[in-house]
């Protein structure tokens, strides 16, 4: 056979074919898999090529629900976490996080959520690695809907909450429904001065050295610190569920039903 | 001349057939959003007594907070003989401290400040006027409890350094 008067190889031709007969197939594998997810009817196999998540707040757990869709790691949308410029320690501050399935098609998702402290917005410092991200406290709403990985690593700096039932079409759930800052930071790391010197590392201490009059200055570690609480919502199609799980988030799930039950 | 587009060929059809397997990997659906958040947190309380002496057994005293947090206060005093005695319908004592039972906030002009603590004494027959009276003050930012209750000031283990009155 001849290609723009070129003679053709044997084994090009084959090559060829063999290419055009596989990417045939593939286009109707994939058409037959979207059909399952959907049903039988064609048209609404069209509008299930994607799936969509979205987070959502709502602040002081009540009124108006912001949606946060469409966003990424380098530009994710914003939590407002409480209305109050003053932050009081130790008070629960209400406010509903949840995800949102944003299309017609059930969804399996999961949250990654990252806690961690800032000093005037730089992470990476020698007081910022010592700041416990454990006294940032996130209240789940029903801890018996969600599977909890790696919350015991890097001084649950990282949780992974896996959503056990899918999120049906456009349905929500609430992962957090409030946050509290744990009065540990007024004490963890205070130091004492009495009349501007000394370092005076506990309570007892200074009250040993102190006189009437003395003019006594505390300093905290936490003070002028800024806690960060970073989600980020994924998801994945239902149909064949634990091999999407395992090659989209990259963990073994096992499956029961239309519900995951453990994840490895 | 031939040769060359044979093995133009041969690299299209193995980029199709490459194609082919990078595809099946990407059959899944998926998607994500992302949101962060985060506030600032101020522990540093800042204090300053303000004192009246209307006669010379007597002070009036205010706590100002003139910090950027709200704080809760306790006063100590100071005095010579039988000691000094205090009262003022926001202040109750515990033990050696007058404890403000309100929180003091902060930037809240005129409401930055306690309502007044009157402290007396008994002037000392022995000493003249070659005495003093001093009233020391100690303020701790407040803390709530999970509920939103401020915790009652005496009660926080946080107080510890001013000096028992003797």
């Amino acid at each position: 056979m001849k290609f723009r008067g070129t003679k053709l190889s044997k084994r090009t031709l084959a090559l060829l074919a063999a290419a055009v007969v596989l990417l045939g197939g593939s286009g109707f594998t994939g058409t037959r898999a979207a059909l399952n997810v959907i049903g039988p009817n064609y048209d609404a196999t069209i509008a299930t090529n994607a799936i969509d998540v979205a987070i959502t707040e709502q602040v002081g757990g009540k009124g108006d629900v912001t949606t946060i869709d469409k966003t990424t790691k380098d530009k994710p949308g914003e939590l407002t976490l409480t209305a109050d410029t003053d932050l009081a320690i130790g008070k629960v501050y209400a406010d509903n996080v949840a995800v949102k399935n944003m299309t017609g098609t059930p969804e399996f998702v999961r949250v990654i959520v990252r806690k961690y402290w800032t000093k005037d917005g730089v992470e990476k410092t020698e007081l910022t690695q010592k700041l416990a991200p454990e006294w940032i406290e996130l209240n789940v709403k029903d801890a018996s809907k969600w599977i909890v990985k790696d919350s015991a690593t890097k001084n649950n700096e990282y949780s992974v909450y896996y959503l056990k039932n899918a999120l049906a079409a456009n349905a929500s759930e609430v992962l957090f429904n409030g946050f509290r800052i744990n009065e540990k930071v007024k004490t963890e790391g205070k130091k004492i001065m009495i009349n501007g010197e000394g370092d005076y590392a506990t309570d007892e201490a200074a009250k040993a050295a102190a006189k009437p009059g003395d003019v006594i200055t505390y300093s905290y570690t936490y003070d002028g610190c800024t806690f960060n609480v970073e989600v980020e919502a994924q998801s994945v199609q239902t149909h064949n569920a634990a091999d999407a799980i395992k090659s989209v988030w990259g963990v073994t799930a096992t499956m029961s039903g239309d519900s995951i039950t453990a994840i490895n | 001349m031939k040769a060359m587009k044979n093995r133009s060929l041969l690299v299209v059809a193995l980029v199709l057939v490459l194609t082919l397997s990078v595809g099946l990997t990407l059959a899944y659906f998926s998607d994500l959003s992302v949101a962060k958040g985060g506030k600032t947190i101020a522990l540093k309380g800042s204090t300053e007594i303000e004192e009246e002496q209307p006669s010379n057994n007597k002070k009036i005293v205010r706590i100002v907070n003139t910090g950027d947090t709200p704080v809760m206060v306790r006063v100590a005093v100071y005095a010579p003989g039988e000691g000094a005695t205090g009262s003022g319908s926001d202040w109750e004592k515990s033990g050696d401290y007058f404890y403000y039972k309100k929180v003091i906030p902060a930037k809240a002009g005129d409401a930055s400040k306690s309502s007044p603590l009157e402290v007396t004494w008994k002037v000392p027959a022995d000493l003249g006027d070659d005495y003093s009276v001093v009233v020391a003050q100690e303020s701790e930012m407040v803390v709530y409890d999970k509920d939103g209750n401020v915790v009652k000031p005496e009660t926080d283990p946080a107080w510890a350094v001013l000096p028992a009155a003797q």
